[in-house]
């Protein structure tokens, strides 16, 4: 007898799916382990929000013993020795990364910018939220809370059903014990969505755009508060933005223009200020509304002008929720440690201002980590950024 | 699978018995694309779980459903074996199959690098998941998995030849050995009786440049017993994996011959059927596309054409009787060329099918006239010659010679490079890295070498097992010498070229 007939019951194997998802998991750990090196990356800021995106890793292969490139081989077809069967790369298309990094296969996944979003902002949060009179911004979340008859098969709560199941089988038999399952023993869980209500928020996000901000940091600045304008949207449904941007002139502007804006004039950082504090003072008291400050600039203001602005600080600091100032600068930049706007603004001592400053792609995560911690207490200042960057 | 095709798969079987195949019995199941992509992922339908397979799986999944390839069967080396069929393959193409399979579990059974494999792996693999199962639930999936990593890294580093099951090296030992004198040593005034010495022997560790890297750290490395277990399980498997590495084109060919051998010979397929078939056919066996080898179709050839020489060569035998008489299976003339056999064609096949791997199938039976016929040339980086950039892929030569050689060496040791434990003591441990000339004929030297990052990886999975310093010495395209250190701090690169050498520190 050879050929032999009997019937697996292959339908029911799932052992290919399960893992892909493992692999799936472990290509979002190793996203999230990265995140400093990608967050600030052009092609994720540049998106809609919208689109997938490419994320290049280098943690997740499996690894061993290979040789290097092997492009020698045999073939089959036609043709004189000499001939070209592949042109190769120009110098030129190649580019600066291939060259650096000639030899490593990169391994791309590809994650939505919404999901690499939700990475980022998990747990940032505004700190110091308190509440206010008029409770207007609201969060959702979804709840597992509910127990139910019928359901999907993966929200299947088993434990449940399995004890829905001992418990109909002790009234009937007398038997506690696990056996002849019915459908009326199927126990699914659900879902609540709850509403979250929190206190009003208003968010003055204040720029830089004089002459001295170059491409290198306005791309930073952008960067950052690309991050968190989403981080904004995403979390609070209501909450109030303010686009300010300055030179040595102050205006509002609508969030597009703010993004785009040109650079030109000289610095004059306070005039900033007192546009958001004449704004907060007037039209947002104290007992409604929670007020966050964002500034970003390279610190090139005037030393008159510092003085003025250590002032204006100070004041705010009296009403404001935080007060938070990046300096933008070159990784060569010496001076900019010293520059007179952060050590002016560093002199003041409250837990509630907070400065940082950026010198590469790779500081935008560990600011945000550091201006958005969640449950905020001036200690704890340091132990929110992740292993192994320096700030 | 409706009855008239069952009666058919009996039909093919009972000819393939008849003409000469002594295969295992074979299951065939017909099964969704799903447990197809599964089991080629995997490589057995019941192997342990990890996410790599998944990551393949996936791969898998979307060339199946984007149209890029299809699998129509897949068959494990078992007895019986179990052949798994595409449930949207149509009538003819599960017979063509059929015998395809027939061809396959023959040569797994015949073939003398299968003889060693476990017939029972489709068994021992599910009770191996089981075990690697039990350690998740009570390891955790993270630890468990991440030492998987390290295992798999290394199953491709087994030795073969020593095989699955050995004992240890012995330990040193005081031998005493009698010492006797020199010829003429009373003439040098020295003792002339003989001694006895008492020496310690085994001293080296390992004894020999060891291969088996896996085998080297179950044995000789702190672990705990679950680990160990899993290292063992997957150089078990690894072992069961191996000769079909070794077999992918003579294996691929045998197959391909006979489901061309008894579809043509089967007389139950009306025309429109065989016409079918034919189609069928020529599409598995044909040249590979863009320049590639098609494994199916070079062994097929090759096969094909030891059948029809040694026919010849039978037929020559057959008209002379010196021949017939002497003790000779094969003569050769004045050239070394053979030219009379007392084997037919078939005769000399399944001697070809019982003894050779795919090294050996290249070197002993490819032919200048065979490779002229198909065509074959190696190819290669441009040198630097006019209007070339040194980036081009070109088209190198057509010599028998150095054809078989690129052939060959990409398949040595299954394509892994050789690494080797020199030494290994409580300080560190020496690896070393094999130099293979990339092209032998070739005025300047070039050897392959080792992809540095996936390198570095490595070493620092040998050092999470060894726990002390791991030097590997490996060498660059040009042969320069290039030493890697995992230890404590990272791992250092230590680079000596003609120029000095040089030192600098990395950190991954």
């Amino acid at each position: 007898m050879g050929v032999l007939k009997n019937k697996i019951p292959w339908d029911l194997r799932q052992r290919g799916q399960r893992d892909s998802q493992r692999h799936q998991k472990k290509i979002k750990e190793a996203i999230k382990k990265n995140l400093h090196k990608i967050i600030a990356d052009e092609s994720i800021i540049t998106t809609d929000g919208k689109r997938m995106t490419k994320v290049p890793i280098r943690y997740l292969d499996s690894y061993h013993f290979k040789h290097g490139k092997m492009r020698d081989g045999v073939g089959h077809g036609k043709g004189e020795p000499g001939d070209i069967l592949r042109p190769g790369k120009k110098e030129e298309e190649a580019g600066d990364k291939a060259g650096k990094e000639a030899g490593v296969d990169l391994y791309e996944a590809e994650i939505s910018v919404d999901e690499l979003t939700k990475m980022m902002i998990d747990d940032l949060g505004l700190p110091w939220l308190e509440e206010k009179q008029r409770k207007e911004i609201e969060t959702k979340h979804v709840e597992y809370t509910d127990l139910r008859k019928k359901g999907p098969l993966s929200n299947w709560a088993k434990k449940k059903t399995i004890i829905e199941n001992i418990k109909r089988n002790a009234i009937e038999n007398g038997k506690a014990k696990f056996g002849n399952l019915k459908e009326d023993d199927m126990r699914f869980r659900s879902w609540n969505e709850r509403i979250e209500r929190h206190s009003n928020a208003v968010v003055y996000l204040m720029m830089d755009r004089s002459g001295s901000m170059d491409d290198h940091k306005r791309y930073l600045c952008k960067a950052t508060f690309w991050w968190i304008c989403r981080f904004l949207e995403k979390t609070y449904d209501t909450v109030e933005i303010v686009f300010i941007a300055h030179d040595y002139d102050a205006k509002v502007v609508p969030e597009k223009d703010f993004f785009t804006i040109a650079n030109n004039g000289g610095t004059r950082c306070s005039s900033a200020y007192e546009l958001a504090w004449k704004d907060i003072k007037e039209s947002r008291p104290d007992n409604v509304w929670n007020v966050y400050c964002f500034h970003f600039s390279d610190g090139d203001n005037g030393r008159d002008d510092n003085d003025v602005c250590k002032k204006l600080v100070e004041e705010m600091l009296e009403r404001v929720n935080m007060f938070a100032y990046g300096e933008v600068a070159y990784q060569n930049d010496k001076w900019s440690e010293r520059s007179g706007l952060v050590t002016v603004l560093r002199s003041i001592q409250n837990p509630r201002l907070m400065t940082s400053i950026l010198k590469d792609k790779k500081d935008v995560y560990p600011t945000l980590r550091k201006f958005l911690a969640k449950e905020m207490s001036s200690e704890e200042d340091n132990d929110s950024r992740p292993e192994g960057d320096q700030l | 699978m409706n009855a008239a095709l069952e009666k058919r798969f009996d039909e093919i079987y009972a000819l393939a018995l008849k003409m000469g195949l002594d295969p295992f019995p074979i299951s065939f199941e017909e099964v969704p694309r799903e447990i197809i992509w599964d089991t080629a992922s995997y490589g057995l339908p019941t192997r342990m779980s990890h996410w790599s397979f998944g990551k393949s799986f996936l791969h898998q999944k979307i060339n199946g459903e984007m149209g890029f390839s299809k699998i129509y069967e897949l068959i494990i080396n078992s007895n019986p074996s179990l052949a798994l069929l595409d449930e949207t393959n149509d009538d003819i193409t599960n017979l063509l199959i059929a015998a395809h399979c027939w061809g396959h579990s023959d040569f797994f059974k015949n073939n003398i690098c299968f003889a060693p494999t476990n017939r029972n792996m489709v068994n021992q693999a599910e009770a191996n998941a089981k075990v690697i199962d039990s350690f998740k639930d009570k390891y955790g999936i993270d630890a468990v998995e991440d030492w998987m990593d390290i295992a798999f890294a290394l199953d491709s580093h087994i030795d073969w030849h020593r095989g699955e099951n050995r004992v240890k090296y012995p330990g040193p030992e005081h031998v005493f050995r009698t010492k006797h004198p020199l010829p003429y040593a009373d003439l040098y005034g020295e003792n002339t009786k003989p001694q006895v010495v008492e020496e310690i022997i085994n001293t080296e560790f390992p004894p020999h440049k060891e291969k088996d890297l896996l085998w080297f750290l179950i044995n000789y490395a702190q672990m705990l017993p679950w680990q160990r277990e899993v290292f063992s399980i997957i150089r078990s498997e690894s072992f069961y994996f191996y000769p079909q590495g070794q077999t992918k084109i003579i294996n691929e060919g045998w197959a391909s011959f006979w489901h061309a051998e008894i579809m043509l010979n089967y007389e139950n397929l009306s025309p429109a059927e065989h016409l079918d078939f034919a189609t069928a056919h020529s599409r598995i066996v044909r040249p590979g596309g863009g320049g590639s080898l098609n494994p199916y179709y070079v062994g097929f050839r090759i096969l094909t054409d030891i059948k029809k020489r040694w026919d010849e060569y039978y037929k020559e035998g057959q008209k002379d009787a010196a021949f017939l008489k002497s003790n000779e299976i094969d003569h050769y003339d004045k050239d070394d060329k053979i030219v009379m056999s007392k084997m037919t064609g078939y005769e000399k096949m399944f001697q070809v099918r019982r003894e050779e791997d795919d090294v050996s199938f290249i070197g002993n039976y490819l032919t200048r006239e065979l490779c002229d016929d198909m065509n074959l040339f190696t190819y290669g980086l441009a040198g630097m010659e006019e209007d070339q950039e040194a980036d081009d892929i070109i088209l190198k030569d057509r010599k028998l010679d150095i054809v078989k050689h690129v052939m060959t060496a990409r398949l040595h040791n299954n394509g892994t490079p050789l690494i080797y434990i020199t030494d290994a003591d409580e300080v560190c441990m020496n690896l070393e890295h094999e130099m293979v000339e990339k092209d032998p004929f070739a005025e300047d030297k070039t050897y392959h070498e080792l992809e540095p990052f996936y390198a570095k990886k490595t070493l620092e999975y040998i050092y999470q097992v060894w726990k002390r310093p791991i030097i590997l010495k490996t060498h660059d395209e040009d042969g320069g010498v290039i030493r890697y250190e995992a230890g404590k701090e990272g791992i250092t690169e230590e680079v000596s070229g003609t120029d000095g050498a040089s030192s600098r520190k990395f950190k991954i």
